[in-house]
């Protein structure tokens, strides 16, 4: 004997309580159903919006990479050839050859390490959830890599295998990274050429930006010491539209006409 | 016997709703806007429900009654949030109070109802137990 069949009354709305009770039970794990949905997707960084394949550039765009990249090296092979027996020649090519690599324009190689940067996989714990932001890696923590590395005496640096130049911008656009105004995406492995001991030393600082990340998820960061990289060459444009140099300082100061007098 | 009727069909409904909503696919920014609302249809329905037992209970069921209120304070409740998240204002939880305060006290008026009938029954003995449960 239960409630349900204690009323004085006829015993009709017994129907009605089930009817509402099946309708309660939709809602019920509705509710439930849709709660740990948006649980679930509420925890872990997550990049809205990765297109598929990110950081993926058209076949077209690479071909045309790898062309520069070859009209590059056969033009160093030229300027080589051209130096063979010209002792004015040779040095004069011997100095260009260094300023090539010193623009990022040759692929470089030799001892360095690799730092590898990446989204954290488990997110913010549930109540600190407006956290989010911190298991993402962003621009400026590459930023701070590449300056990081640069201060420590790196000597080449590469993002995700694009060269950093005097022209490199690394910046923020939508989900993704450009750098050199091509989209990367994580894991990013930056790859620093220098003395692999002094270049982990600047990274390590305490509170320095490693530091930071691996407060709030160690798994983001991992630091590695190779004995010899490669980094590709820079495969942007070296077009200079607006610079000019300025060859003799005196001239440049004096003006031509001063000189003629 | 008709008691284990409303407990089928929770269970039914429970069922229903994991596959219904199981088999809709809402992105999580979508159903974290829409979810507020339907917990709030949740309770609604369980104040109903508790409402129309204890009414049944007191043996003033009305089917009028149960059925307008529970599609009215629905209605009511999800008007209230809606309106809430556009001013700014939690009334949300206006909703929430009232309705979890009388599942409270239906809750409590039908578990008086079930302690008075076994003191009852306990009082007058076992045979007018049997006659009890006739009601």
């Amino acid at each position: 004997m239960n409630v349900f069949t204690s009323g004085q009354s006829h015993q009709s709305w017994v129907w009605q309580v089930t009817a509402l009770c099946f309708v309660l039970g939709v809602l019920l794990m509705g509710s439930l159903r849709t709660v740990s949905e948006v649980k679930r997707s509420g925890s872990g960084a997550i990049r809205v919006g990765v297109p598929p394949g990110g950081g993926v550039r058209p076949e077209m765009v690479r071909k045309l990479e790898k062309e520069i990249a070859d009209l590059r090296e056969s033009k160093t092979t030229l300027e080589n050839t051209l130096a063979k027996g010209n002792d004015q020649v040779k040095a004069l090519n011997d100095e260009l050859q260094k300023v090539k690599v010193l623009a990022g324009l040759t692929p470089v190689t030799g001892a360095g390490i690799v730092l590898t940067l990446e989204d954290s996989k488990r997110g913010p714990p549930t109540n600190r959830a407006f956290e989010q932001d911190k298991y993402i890696i962003h621009d400026y923590d590459l930023q701070q890599a590449v300056h990081e590395l640069l201060a420590s005496g790196a000597e080449a640096v590469a993002v995700n295998d694009q060269r950093v130049t005097s022209r490199t911008a690394i910046r923020c656009v939508g989900p993704t990274v450009q750098v050199n105004f091509v989209s990367v995406v994580p894991p990013f492995v930056i790859s620093a050429i220098g003395d692999p001991n002094a270049l982990l030393g600047g990274l390590s600082l305490p509170n320095g930006f490693i530091d930071n990340l691996r407060r709030y998820d160690p798994a983001m960061v991992a630091v590695e010491k190779r004995a010899r990289i490669a980094l590709p060459a820079y495969s942007g444009s070296t077009e200079m539209r607006y610079t000019k140099p300025i060859i003799d300082t005196a001239s440049a100061e004096n003006g031509a006409g001063t000189r003629q007098q | 016997m008709t008691g284990w009727l409303p407990f089928a069909g929770i269970a039914a409904g429970m069922l229903a709703g994991w596959y219904i909503f199981g088999a809709i696919h809402v992105a999580p920014e979508v159903a974290s806007s829409y979810a507020p609302y339907l917990s709030l249809a949740a309770l609604a329905g369980l104040d109903t429900l508790l409402g129309g037992i204890r009414a049944g209970i007191e043996g003033r069921f009305q089917d009028d009654v149960f059925i307008t209120g529970f599609l009215l304070n629905t209605l009511l409740a999800a008007a209230l949030a809606f309106l809430g998240d556009k001013i700014g204002v939690d009334l949300f939880l206006a909703a929430v109070v009232a309705l979890g305060t009388r599942v409270f006290l239906n809750l409590s008026l039908i578990r008086r109802y079930f302690l008075n009938r076994r003191a009852l029954a306990k009082r007058s003995g076992p045979a007018a137990s049997a006659g009890a449960s006739g009601l």
